[in-house]
């Protein structure tokens, strides 16, 4: 077996489970070679799969005459992670290492993970990336809801409300601009801005900030176009419940994937959120007075770029619910800020989608 | 007492200034505690906090704000 056999191999299959960013017309062709399960067991590719989407391959080398292959990964993984990725097939060493990919920086290169999309029974999935179409930006598309009027996406306020500026019909743009490149995705208007709910912004003891949920909804242009499935992880739950502290949830966004976390915090009265709107050259301190504070597990619960991500816990029996949205994270991205659901989805007067094309 | 009634009533014994700080319930172990989040130029008056209350223990913390997790062209080289 030389190390080259398994690189390949391995190439295939991260580009097939969406970990490799498609930079070349040959990647098509590899997406079909060779069977990676000849070299690293499934049940060994299914627990790399999810470490290696959120770390974000950016290369893959081989070394035949040290029998080593090289995976450079955009994030430094954790000790969790060395004891979980495969380090070996047969002869072949597996190693990973930090490194990110040569590039030209423009307006359009940059850091966009690895998959900043996912389509999910051809359509596109929940966790993904979208943002007004007016701007060069990229947030997530949380779940879709609906109401007697029709199926609406919902995300943040600053996502799709371009903090309170979207004018109404707005088309909404899937992926967000910022994540448009050769190779991918292909845009497509996914909606047009509907309603938000209103950011006050000022200190409490000026304003009423207590209708602040960084939330917003925008009717979909074609509800065959879109799935409830977030990226390739699960169903959008059906239920809607309140969060509850020191018990796990997860999520699916638009930066770092589908990723584990635990509730540790709950803001009992006005906390400030900084936000800097370069696009009408503002910065402003939001206060939120109901978020709840989550702390990943075995590396950052969101990034920059998975606002609007859904987040979900199990309920009663086991069976999975929704209880809030990614909004916020602290600046060491150590922590993450979570609007509860049922207050956004109460003042929205909507309820959620599940099994939407899945 | 419920955390988030203590956090409450600590909120009204404190003198700072409304808007210069915040509580938070943390739930890390065992029994919940209470973070006070000060601004950072309030941190020399930290001994102001009690290190208990109703039975929680209290940690005090500067206030570093958050940011909205939305990605900008701006980010890219920053």
């Amino acid at each position: 077996m030389a190390a080259e056999d398994v690189a390949r191999s391995l190439r295939a299959w991260a580009i097939k489970e969406g970990l490799l960013a498609k930079t070349l017309p040959e990647a098509e062709a590899a997406a079909g070679d060779d069977d990676l399960g000849d070299y690293i067991e499934e049940g060994e590719q299914a627990e790399a799969a999810p470490i290696l989407r959120r770390r974000g391959i950016t290369a893959i080398a081989y070394d035949n005459q040290n029998n080593k292959v090289y995976v450079f990964t955009n994030r430094k993984g954790s000790k969790a992670d060395a004891e979980a990725l495969p380090d070996a097939s047969g002869d072949v060493e597996i190693i990973y290492r930090k490194g990110a990919a040569a590039a030209v920086k423009s307006a359009s290169a940059g850091l966009t993970p690895a998959s900043p999309c996912h389509r999910h029974n051809n359509r596109y999935a929940c966790g993904s990336s979208i943002f007004v179409g007016n701007r060069v930006g990229a947030g997530t598309l949380g779940c879709l809801v609906r109401d007697a009027n029709g199926i609406y996406g919902l995300t943040n306020n600053h996502v799709s409300g371009g903090c309170n500026h979207s004018d109404p019909d707005l088309p909404i743009l899937a992926p967000g601009a910022l994540d448009v490149a050769a190779g991918g995705f292909d845009p497509f208007t996914i909606g047009y801005h509907t309603k938000l709910l209103p950011l006050a912004g000022g200190s409490p003891e000026n304003v009423d900030i207590s209708r602040n949920y960084d939330a917003a909804i925008f009717r979909l242009s074609d509800p065959a176009l879109v799935t409830s499935y977030q990226r390739g992880a699960y169903d959008t739950p059906a239920n809607c419940a309140p969060i509850q502290p020191n018990i796990q949830v997860q999520k699916a966004g638009r930066s770092t994937g589908v990723t584990t976390g635990i509730v540790r915090g709950k803001m009992v009265d006005p906390d400030l959120i900084e936000y800097t709107v370069p696009e009408f050259n503002t910065r402003a301190i939001f206060y939120f007075q109901d978020a709840w504070i989550v702390e990943g597990v075995g590396g950052p619960f969101s990034d920059i770029g998975d606002s609007g991500s859904l987040v979900t816990q199990p309920g009663a029996g086991g069976a999975r619910v929704a209880v809030g949205l990614v909004f916020a994270c602290s600046k060491d991205k150590r922590l993450t800020f979570v609007t509860p659901l049922d207050r956004v989805l109460d003042m929205f007067q909507v309820t959620l989608v599940a099994g939407h094309n899945v | 007492m419920s955390p988030e009634k203590a956090a409450k009533l600590l909120r009204e014994q404190l003198k700072f200034r409304k808007s210069a700080f915040s509580i938070w319930v943390w739930y890390d172990g065992q029994t919940p505690c209470l973070i006070v989040r000060l601004d950072p130029r309030l941190m020399n008056e930290e001994s102001a906090v009690p290190l208990m209350f109703e039975g929680y223990k209290v940690k005090v913390q500067a206030r570093d704000p958050a940011i909205f997790t939305r990605r900008r062209v701006s980010d890219i080289f920053a």
